[in-house]
C-alpha cells in the first residue's frame, strides 16, 4: 500500500490489528490522566525494586485509578485495591497499563 | 472443662493503617513499653493482655504489607514470627485485617497464614467497611483461612468481647487454631522452591512442618536483592541462581510467587463480602480533601501552615512548662544549699566534705535531673500534635508532599518533620524520625538531625554577634543581629542538607526500592491513641536517655570542680586580706582560679594547641567542655572563667569582659574573625551529651553516636578552622 494514499489516520484504521497494535493502547503508570483507569499488564525493573511494586498488588490484571497529584506535581496518587499509595513518576513509569 | 493456658508471647501483625495499635491498646489498657525487639533498632509495643486467667505478653510489631524483607529491619515481623525463643514461644497470632482494604491486606495475610502457626484473625476497620458498603463476611474468611475471624472495629470497641473470648479458646487450644491456606503454585515454580528449602539454614528448617519450610522458602527467594542485609545466612547463591535458571526458561520467579497469592485472592475476593452495594462517599470525601490538601497551592498553604503551628507550639507550648521545671529545680538547690548552710556554719563534721556533698546534690544531682526533666515538655508536645497528625491522615500527605524536596538530599519526605524540629530541638527531634519506616532512611535523618541549628545555639551566637559585630552591617542600615542570625540559620540548613547528600551516599548508600506512600482515609482522631503515644514516647525517653545524661551531668560537674581548692590555695595572700578586709565573696573570687586547675581547666589547656588554628584559647577551651551538657552552658562557663557573675548572652558583664580578653601578646583574644570561628564551631560540632544518648538508645550501640560526634566535630574544626584563617588572610581583624 502507498503511504501516501489517503489520510494517515484512515490508513491506521484501515489495518488489520495484530500483535503490535496492542501495544498503542498500551502506556505506562505516570502518563496517566486524573481519573483515568487501567490495567496493569506489565511490571518493568528489577529484582527488589520490581518486587515492591508487584506486592503493593500492582500486578498484571489489576485496575489502576490516577487520583491526581500531590502539591509539587510528584509523587502522583494511586488508587489500588482500594488504597490509595503515592509513587514517584520515575517508579510509576516502570509501570505498563493498557487504558480501560 | 477448658485445658489451660500455655505460656507465651501473642504477636499482633498487620498492615500499616489498619489500626493495629488502636486494637492493642483496647484489647490491653494499661500502659505498653515501647522497646526494640531484640537485638534490632525496631521498635516493638510490649503489654499484657487481660481478661484471661493469666496474664500473656502481647507484642504489636511494626505495621507492614508483606513479611518480605529488603533489610534487616524488614525481617523482624518473620523473625518473631518463627522464633521459638526458649523464654517465650509464640503462644499466637492475631492477624489484624483491613477490612476497606481486604485485598491489600489478605496478601499479608496469606503470607502470614502459609506459616501454619496458630492464629486468630481480627478484621478491623468493619465500620469503614460498612460505610463503604462492602464489609467483609466472616463465615467466607474464615472458611478462607481456615481459622476463626472475628469482625472488629476497635475503635467503636465493637467485636472486641468476641475477639477476646477467640483469644481465650484458641490459646487453650491451638492446635484447632491453625490455618490452612494453599496458594497453588505452577509445578516449576514449587520445584524451585522445594530445591531452596533443602538448602535454608537451620532456623527456617521445621521437620514437623513442611508447609512452613515451603513457606519461608518462598519468603527467601522473594527477599533477595536489595542490599542483603536481610537473612545474611541465607543461600545467596543458590537464591541467585534459582531466578537466573528461571529467566533462562523465560519464567520469572517473582511474578509467579507474588502472582499466584494475588491471584489465589483475587479469585476467591468477591464472595468474601456480605454485600457489595458500594458506596463511594468515603472515597470521594478523601478525594475532594485530598484535592484541596494536595493542591499546589491551597496545599502548599495548608503545609505551611501546619508545619509552624508545629514548630510554633514546639517553642511557645513547651516554653511555660521549661521555665517551671528550671524553676522548681533551682528553688530545690536553693532549698539545699540553705539546709547545708546551718551545718557548714556550725562547723559540725568536715566543712569540705559537706560542700563536696551540697555541691553534688545541687550542682550534679538535682541539675541532672533536671536537665532530663527539661526535654519532657517539648517531646510531649511534638508527640502529641505528630499523633494528632498521624492519626487524622495528615502526616501521609505531608510526607508525600515533600518527597519531591528531600528527595533532592537523598532523605525520604518522612524526614521533614524531624528536620524542622531539630531547629527547637535535636533531642525530640530524633525521637520522631521513628515515623519513618526503613531504618536506612531513618539513620540518614538521624545523622543529620543534630546538624540543624537547635535552640540551645542562640545564646551562643546572641553572646558573640552582640559583643563582637557591630550594631549595624559595614556601611548598610541593616541591623547586624538578625542578619548575622539568618546567616546562620542559612548556613545550617545547607550543611544539614550537603551532609544528608554525602553521608547517604557514602555511609548508608540506599538501594533501589521503589517509595510507596501509602495514604490512609481521613480519619477523627483517636484521643486514646495519641494520649497513649505521648506517654510511651516520654516514659521511654526517661527511662533509656535519661540515664545517660544524668551520669554524663553528674561527670561533668566532677571534671569542672574537681580537684578542690580553698580560695586560699589559689589566690595571692595580699588578695585573700584584703577580701577578708572588705568583706567580699571570697569563693567567687576564687572560681576562675578553680575552674583553671579543675580537670576540665586542665583538658581546655591540653587541647589548646588543636583548638588555636580555630582562634580559641584554653578559656574557650573549658567553655566547649561545659558546653557538652548542653550548649548554652557555654556563655555560663565563660561567666566563671572569667569570673563575671550571672552572666548570661544579654547583659553587659560578660560582653564587656570578652572586649576586654587579650592573648599573651596583647591582641585581643575575641575579635570578629574569633567570633565568626566560634559560630561556626557550634553551628557544627556534636556538643551535645543529650542527643548522644538519645542517638545511642534509638541505634542501640555506640557506634553511630561516635561516628556522628567524630564527623560532626571534624567539619566543625576544619570549617572553623577555614573561617579563622580564611578571614585573617582578608585581613579581617
Amino acid at each position: 500500500m502507498n503511504p501516501h494514499d489517503g489520510p494517515v489516520l484512515a490508513s491506521y484504521f484501515q489495518w488489520r490489528p495484530d500483535e503490535s497494535d496492542f501495544q498503542l493502547t498500551q502506556t505506562t503508570l505516570d502518563l496517566l490522566l486524573s481519573g483515568n483507569v487501567a490495567t496493569v499488564r506489565r511490571v518493568g525493573g528489577v529484582g527488589a525494586f520490581r518486587r515492591r511494586l508487584m506486592e503493593i498488588g500492582l500486578v498484571p490484571g489489576t485496575h489502576v485509578e490516577r487520583v491526581g497529584d500531590t502539591s509539587f506535581a510528584d509523587p502522583v496518587r494511586f488508587r489500588c485495591r482500594e488504597a490509595i499509595v503515592a509513587l514517584r513518576r520515575v517508579d510509576a513509569r516502570c509501570v505498563v497499563v493498557e487504558l480501560g | 472443662m477448658s485445658a489451660a493456658i500455655a505460656a507465651g508471647r501473642i504477636l499482633l501483625v498487620g498492615p500499616p493503617n489498619a489500626g493495629k495499635s488502636t486494637l492493642f491498646n483496647r484489647l490491653t489498657g494499661a500502659s505498653a513499653d515501647t522497646g526494640n525487639y531484640a537485638g534490632t533498632t525496631v521498635h516493638v509495643e510490649r503489654s499484657t493482655l487481660r481478661s484471661l486467667d493469666v496474664e500473656l505478653p502481647i507484642l504489636d510489631l511494626p505495621g507492614t504489607s508483606s513479611l518480605v524483607a529488603h533489610a534487616a529491619d524488614e525481617e523482624v515481623t518473620l523473625r518473631a514470627l518463627l522464633d521459638g525463643a526458649e523464654s517465650e514461644h509464640l503462644a499466637l497470632v492475631l492477624l489484624v485485617l483491613d477490612a476497606p482494604r481486604l485485598s491489600r491486606s489478605l496478601y499479608l495475610g496469606v503470607q502470614v497464614a502459609e506459616l501454619g502457626l496458630p492464629m486468630v484473625v481480627a478484621v478491623n476497620l468493619m465500620d469503614e467497611a460498612r460505610e463503604a458498603g462492602r464489609p467483609p463476611n466472616a463465615e467466607a474468611l474464615r472458611e478462607f483461612f481456615g481459622t476463626e475471624v472475628v469482625l472488629v472495629s476497635a475503635r467503636q470497641g465493637e467485636g472486641l468481647d468476641a475477639l477476646r473470648s477467640t483469644i481465650d479458646r484458641a490459646l487453650r487450644n491451638p492446635d484447632a487454631f491453625v490455618p490452612n491456606v494453599n496458594v497453588g503454585m505452577p509445578e516449576a515454580t514449587a520445584c524451585d522452591v522445594d530445591t531452596l528449602r533443602a538448602q535454608m539454614p537451620a532456623w527456617a528448617r521445621f521437620p514437623e512442618a513442611p508447609e512452613r519450610e515451603r513457606a519461608v522458602a518462598r519468603w527467601a527467594l522473594l527477599s533477595a536483592g536489595g542490599a542483603h542485609e536481610a537473612g545474611r545466612d541465607l543461600p545467596w547463591a543458590l537464591i541467585e541462581s534459582l531466578h537466573k535458571g528461571a529467566a533462562a526458561q523465560g519464567r520469572d520467579l517473582d511474578a509467579e510467587l507474588v502472582g499466584s497469592r494475588y491471584a489465589f485472592i483475587d479469585a476467591r475476593l468477591p464472595s468474601l463480602f456480605t454485600s457489595m452495594q458500594v458506596d463511594d462517599r468515603i472515597r470521594r470525601r478523601t478525594d475532594a480533601i485530598d484535592g484541596v490538601l494536595l493542591h499546589p497551592v491551597f496545599g502548599t498553604v495548608a503545609f505551611l501552615v501546619t508545619m509552624s503551628l508545629v514548630f510554633m507550639a514546639l517553642f511557645s507550648w513547651s516554653e511555660p512548662f521549661i521555665g517551671l521545671i528550671e524553676g522548681l529545680f533551682g528553688w530545690l538547690g536553693d532549698q539545699t544549699t540553705a539546709a547545708f548552710a546551718g551545718a557548714i556554719g556550725s562547723g559540725a563534721g568536715s566543712t569540705d566534705s559537706l560542700v563536696i556533698l551540697r555541691d553534688f546534690i545541687t550542682q550534679g544531682l538535682l541539675n541532672g535531673v533536671g536537665s532530663v526533666l527539661v526535654f519532657v515538655p517539648q517531646i510531649a508536645v511534638l508527640f502529641f500534635l505528630l499523633a494528632l497528625l498521624e492519626d487524622c491522615g495528615y502526616l501521609a500527605r505531608a510526607a508525600a508532599l515533600m518527597d519531591r524536596v528531600l528527595r533532592l538530599a537523598g532523605l525520604p519526605g518522612r524526614a521533614f518533620v524531624p528536620l524542622l524540629s531539630g531547629y527547637a530541638c535535636a533531642v525530640p527531634a530524633i525521637l520522631s524520625t521513628r515515623s519513618i519506616p526503613r531504618f536506612r532512611d531513618r539513620l540518614l535523618t538521624m545523622l543529620v538531625v543534630p546538624l540543624t541549628s537547635c535552640s540551645a545555639r542562640l545564646p551562643v551566637y546572641t553572646l558573640v554577634v552582640g559583643a563582637l559585630f557591630p550594631a549595624t552591617v559595614v556601611g548598610w542600615s541593616l541591623p547586624m543581629r538578625p542578619v548575622a542570625l539568618m546567616v546562620m540559620y542559612l548556613f545550617s540548613t545547607l550543611i544539614t542538607l550537603l551532609a544528608a547528600v554525602v553521608l547517604g551516599k557514602l555511609v548508608v548508600p540506599g538501594d533501589a526500592i521503589p517509595t510507596v506512600l501509602e495514604m490512609p482515609p481521613y480519619r477523627v482522631p483517636d484521643a486514646r491513641n495519641v494520649l497513649r503515644t505521648v506517654v510511651s514516647r516520654v516514659g521511654d525517653f526517661l527511662r533509656e536517655a535519661g540515664r545517660t545524661i544524668l551520669v554524663a551531668t553528674v561527670v561533668l560537674w566532677a571534671l569542672l570542680s574537681f580537684p578542690r581548692y580553698t580560695p586560699q590555695q589559689v589566690l595571692p595572700a595580699e588578695v585573700v586580706a584584703s577580701a577578708q578586709a572588705t568583706g567580699a565573696d571570697l569563693a567567687a573570687l576564687a572560681a576562675p582560679e578553680a575552674l583553671e586547675r579543675s580537670y576540665a581547666g586542665r583538658i581546655g589547656q591540653a587541647i589548646e594547641p588543636a583548638i588555636r588554628p580555630l582562634g580559641f584559647d584554653w578559656k574557650i577551651g573549658v567553655g566547649l567542655i561545659g558546653a557538652f551538657a548542653a550548649r548554652e552552658v557555654f556563655v555560663a562557663t565563660l561567666g566563671v572563667v572569667y569570673g563575671i557573675e550571672d552572666a548570661d548572652e544579654v547583659n553587659t558583664g560578660l560582653r564587656d569582659r570578652l572586649r576586654a580578653e587579650r592573648r599573651a601578646d596583647g591582641t585581643p583574644q575575641w575579635t570578629p574573625r574569633t567570633g565568626m570561628s566560634v559560630m561556626v564551631f557550634f553551628a557544627l560540632a556534636m556538643q551535645c551529651m543529650s542527643t548522644l544518648a538519645v542517638l545511642r538508645k534509638e541505634t542501640e550501640g555506640w557506634r553511630w553516636p561516635i561516628f556522628v560526634t567524630v564527623y560532626m566535630s571534624g567539619l566543625a574544626w576544619v570549617l572553623s578552622m577555614v573561617t579563622y584563617q580564611g578571614l585573617g588572610l582578608l585581613g579581617v581583624p
